[in-house]
């Protein structure tokens, strides 16, 4: 720098110094009302891309947590339906051993059979448990009830015949359509006994039903009047426990975790059985139908069948229970996770206020030592002299 | 040496601290003007005249006004000021797009894109929820609002930009046309022996050369004559008797493809139409804005919203919504940038159009020949239920129906259109065909069927598209940004380049800055220096005046003899 300092030299110095040290205050101000370190991108581009990274993550974060919360909140419910649901097993396996008792009479079997049937309706409605509006047990099609408590009836014309007497005969449900069955009806199973009836006709005397496959043979002592019968139709009436066509196994799964998903619910066929096996209420039928026909050899075949839907309905709640740990874990460490994470996010983002706070005052001294010598530096010149 | 000579001395000394008085006056008065050099009287003894004994002299001479002023500054000056010019531009549009994307914040895409994928997780918590339906919707609406936001704002400053071009194409054209004319008015003052006649005509000048040097590129020089001659990058600017003239046109290049280029704008000289392309300056900078660095970040945002739309539409299209329908579009597929990104209009008119449910698998290609080929003329519709019953559900872009080896178009008036839902083929221009005539039909169809209101593993697997990386393809073709990470990259590249330009900025304007200050500690008026001078030259008027004084009493001395 030369010698010589003219004043329009000093006044644009002045004048850049007063501008920066403005500036500079302003901005720390701002940072300082904000809370925040970076406003823009250009204040720490570095610094951004980990922001905006961590802000994805908090926020994929706070939808696992919701996903776990709202997957525990059906858990929940598959858990405690599954424990009345044992209950209840418990108390159908005691009246099956109470029953098969030969000391019991056929007028007690009844009773027996008239405390275990509310027993099965109340099975039904658990096993129609809904929660949120869905059925729990109902795999992926929650609008539907997966099982039915339905009357059915039948009127049996040309299907009975002098040849057919001592046959089994299918037993549809005319009240129910079904375009994928021969008859164009649906095929009736599970049928109750107890609401069996055919008018005009004595079980165990004229004919004989098979529950579980829903059949019903006549007996020849009764041909006479079968085949008097035979023209005018023989209406037949019972209940029966119709499970729902639709796919009631579909797995629903919430994603726990980054790419995780875990199976929430609990199907019908995991707590109750599937198709093709020997279902919990097949176990029920066979014991109603010993208690109602007076048949210990039943009741006793039913006592096993309980069991195996028991433990198929202890292993349903023990898998929901292991689910719901598995859950409760990984919404801890995505809780921990998340304290990280705002941690790291306000570090990047946000303002260290004691040391905002030193600065801004620091940098208030300095803007204000720049404006007092600003001041002093262009104020005389020779003129105020001579 | 006579006494009368003497009182010439003394009116040459008055008349020469007169003059420099009025000097010193004109620097006071222009202490302040941008710009101006400070002028100082050049004076030298008038020594003509040898006396006997030696050389007296008759006094005092102006030689010269002389400018006091650095040239050799000025050129720095005008060779940074240029890179300052095009970082202040560049820096300034950058802060405009660094507002325009918000962020960090939660007004910026990245917040809007989070929740737009949340909703995917809610609604797969809950299907058939009508309200996790709309919150997709309506979380997908605040994305699209944001694509178009954006996107018009780019384009609006973008356009803005050719405004901002052509006014500085104007400004610089009425400079050179300035230059030139002073360059032949200090000429004409300064012809002949007048040197410094044109001072302030070049204070002018130089500003204005500074300002030019703002502009654009320049390198210049100064002929004996006092002309200067500017040129930028190998074109003369102005030369010694002429100033070119710009102008700016639109143009489009054919691409080796084929295709235009988009419109991009150049500058040309006015006469010859030659191309012109600054190498720096503001000009420079405000092009580059305009045609690259704008468009850079419309085609990020374009392949954005192209991605997302691509993405979302693949897996949503092949999803049961409870409609129980397969192949709705979730965004309109014929939308694929920011400025049309939009939702397809059966998502806007029913919620329930959303697909949560996914559809079964996806059969192998199947390939067959319809029983008697075309159907008779009455009923020109082939079923493919008919066929099989498991023939519905036909994945939208599988099929292709080829007539006697030529493949027929789809479509409302065209060859046929189709049902996938239901798997029908309904024939329009059915007169062409021969009854019997034979048809091959390529299809892929589904499997599995509905799977139920609560089945909410599509919706899932749409919102883990924010996990799976999309973009940016390695040389093996895998792609290896997500669109979280693609957008968060050119958000810090927009930062990057910001303070590049900042830094650029700051740098250049402390050099400038540091340049001027030398030239004003050399051409810069000091009001003390020029009060000392006044005093100076006061005193050596009065002492001129005084000594008139006493050769008018030294005369009357002689003639009172």
């Amino acid at each position: 720098m030369s010698t010589r300092v003219t004043f329009s030299q000093i006044t644009t110095n002045v004048q850049n110094e007063i501008n920066k040290n403005y500036v500079r205050l302003d901005k720390l101000q701002t940072s300082l009302a904000s809370g925040k370190r970076i406003m823009r991108p250009s204040d720490d581009p570095v610094a951004i891309l980990s922001s905006l990274a961590i802000r994805s993550d908090i926020s994929q974060i706070g939808q696992f947590k919701r996903n776990i919360d709202d997957g525990k909140a059906l858990m929940a419910t598959i858990d405690s339906t599954l424990m009345t649901q044992n209950n209840l097993f418990q108390a159908a396996r005691e009246k099956a051993i109470y029953g098969a008792n030969d000391t019991q009479g056929a007028e007690q079997r009844i009773y027996i059979g008239r405390e275990v049937r509310v027993m099965l309706d109340q099975m039904v409605a658990m096993a129609n448990t809904s929660f949120k509006g869905d059925f729990i047990f109902a795999g992926g099609n929650t609008q539907v009830a997966p099982y039915e408590l339905k009357p059915g009836s039948q009127t049996l014309t040309t299907e009975l015949t002098v040849a057919t007497v001592g046959t089994p005969i299918q037993i549809w449900d005319t009240s129910v359509t079904d375009s994928n069955t021969p008859s164009g009806f649906a095929r009736a199973y599970h049928i109750i006994p107890g609401s069996f009836e055919v008018a005009g006709f004595v079980e165990g005397t004229d004919y004989t039903v098979d529950y579980v496959n829903g059949r019903i043979t006549f007996t020849p002592p009764g041909t006479d009047a079968l085949t008097q019968a035979g023209g005018a139709g023989i209406d037949l009436s019972y209940e029966w426990i119709r499970r729902n066509e639709l796919d009631l196994d579909a797995k629903l799964h919430r994603e726990v975790d980054k790419g995780i998903t875990m199976q929430i619910n609990t199907t019908a066929s995991d707590v109750y059985g599937g198709v093709n096996d020997q279902t919990t209420w097949e176990a029920m039928i066979t014991l109603l139908d010993g208690l109602h026909n007076n048949q210990s050899t039943k009741m006793l075949e039913s006592i096993g069948k309980l069991e195996t839907g028991f433990n198929r309905s202890l292993g349903a709640q023990a898998t929901n229970g292991a689910r719901m740990n598995r859950l409760d874990y990984t919404d801890e460490r995505n809780t921990t996770r998340t304290v990280d994470m705002t941690r790291l996010k306000s570090q990047l983002e946000d303002v260290d206020f004691a040391e905002a706070i030193s600065q801004f005052l620091l940098q208030q001294s300095v803007y204000d030592a720049s404006l007092r010598t600003g001041a002093r530096a262009i104020q005389n010149t020779l003129a105020n002299f001579l | 040496m006579s006494l009368f000579s003497a009182l010439n001395t003394a009116t040459r000394g008055m008349a020469a601290a007169q003059a420099a008085i009025q000097v010193t006056g004109q620097n006071i008065s222009n202490a302040n003007t941008e710009g101006y050099t400070r002028k100082r009287v050049e004076l030298s003894p008038d020594s003509r005249r040898d006396g006997v004994y030696g050389s007296i002299g008759m006094g005092v001479e102006i030689t010269s006004i002389a400018r006091i002023r650095d040239i050799y500054i000025d050129q720095q000056i005008a060779e940074q000021i240029g890179d300052r010019g095009k970082a202040r531009v560049m820096d300034e549009a950058m802060e405009k797009l660094e507002g325009l994307f918000a962020e960090p914040g939660d007004g910026g895409f990245n917040t809007h894109l989070n929740n737009f994928w949340n909703a995917w997780q809610d609604l797969a918590n809950n299907p058939s929820d009508l309200a996790a339906r709309g919150a997709v919707r309506t979380s997908a609406e605040v994305v699209t609002d944001m694509f178009h936001s954006v996107a018009q704002d780019l384009r609006m400053f973008r356009e803005s930009r050719m405004e901002v071009l052509d006014s500085k194409v104007r400004i610089l054209n009425g400079l050179m046309r300035d230059i030139h004319n002073l360059n032949t008015e200090i000429a004409s003052q300064e012809a002949g022996n007048s040197r410094g006649a044109a001072n302030d005509t070049r204070d002018q000048r130089d500003l204005m050369v500074r300002q030019l040097a703002e502009m654009v590129d320049v390198k210049y020089f100064e002929d004996e004559l006092g002309r200067v001659t500017i040129t930028t990058a190998g074109s003369l600017l102005v030369g010694p008797t002429s100033a070119v003239q710009l102008e700016l046109y639109s143009s489009s290049k054919m691409l080796p493809d084929g295709s235009m280029s988009p419109v991009i704008t150049e500058l040309r000289f006015a006469d010859s139409k030659k191309v012109f392309t600054p190498n720096g300056g503001e000009l420079r900078a405000i092009m580059d804005v305009k045609d690259v660095l704008v468009p850079k970040y419309q085609n990020y945002l374009d392949t954005l919203a192209k991605t997302l739309v691509t993405e979302v539409n693949a897996l949503h299209s092949e999803g049961y919504n409870l409609n129980r329908s397969t192949g709705v579009f979730f965004f309109d597929v014929s939308q694929t940038t920011a400025q049309g990104i939009k939702l397809s209009p059966s998502i806007l008119k029913d919620v329930n159009n959303i697909a949560a449910a996914p559809a079964g698998r996806s059969s192998l290609p199947i390939n067959f020949l319809p029983v008697g080929g075309v159907p008779a003329l009455a009923d020109p519709v082939i079923r493919l239920s008919n066929i099989n019953p498991l023939y519905r559900d036909i994945i939208p872009g599988s099929l292709n129906i080829e007539w006697n080896g030529q493949s027929l178009q789809e479509g409302p008036g065209k060859d046929y259109v189709v049902d996938y839902q239901l798997g029908t083929i309904h024939f329009i221009n059915y007169a062409k065909y021969g009854a019997g005539d034979a048809l091959d039909v390529t299809l892929r169809h589904r499997e599995g069927g509905y799977p139920g209101d609560g089945v909410g593993s599509l919706a899932l697997a749409i919102a883990q598209l924010r996990q799976t990386p999309l973009l940016k393809p390695d040389p093996t073709g895998k792609s290896t940004q997500t669109l979280d990470q693609f957008y968060s990259s050119f958000v810090g590249e927009l930062g990057i380049e910001r303070q590049q330009a900042k830094s650029t900025f700051d740098t250049k304007s402390f050099l400038i800055a540091q340049l001027d200050s030398r030239q004003q500690s050399v051409a810069g008026v000091s009001l003390d220096e020029e009060m000392t001078n006044m005093i100076k030259f006061e005193h050596s008027y009065q002492a001129s005046a005084r000594f008139i004084s006493v050769i008018n009493s030294m005369l009357d001395t002689l003639l009172n003899i």
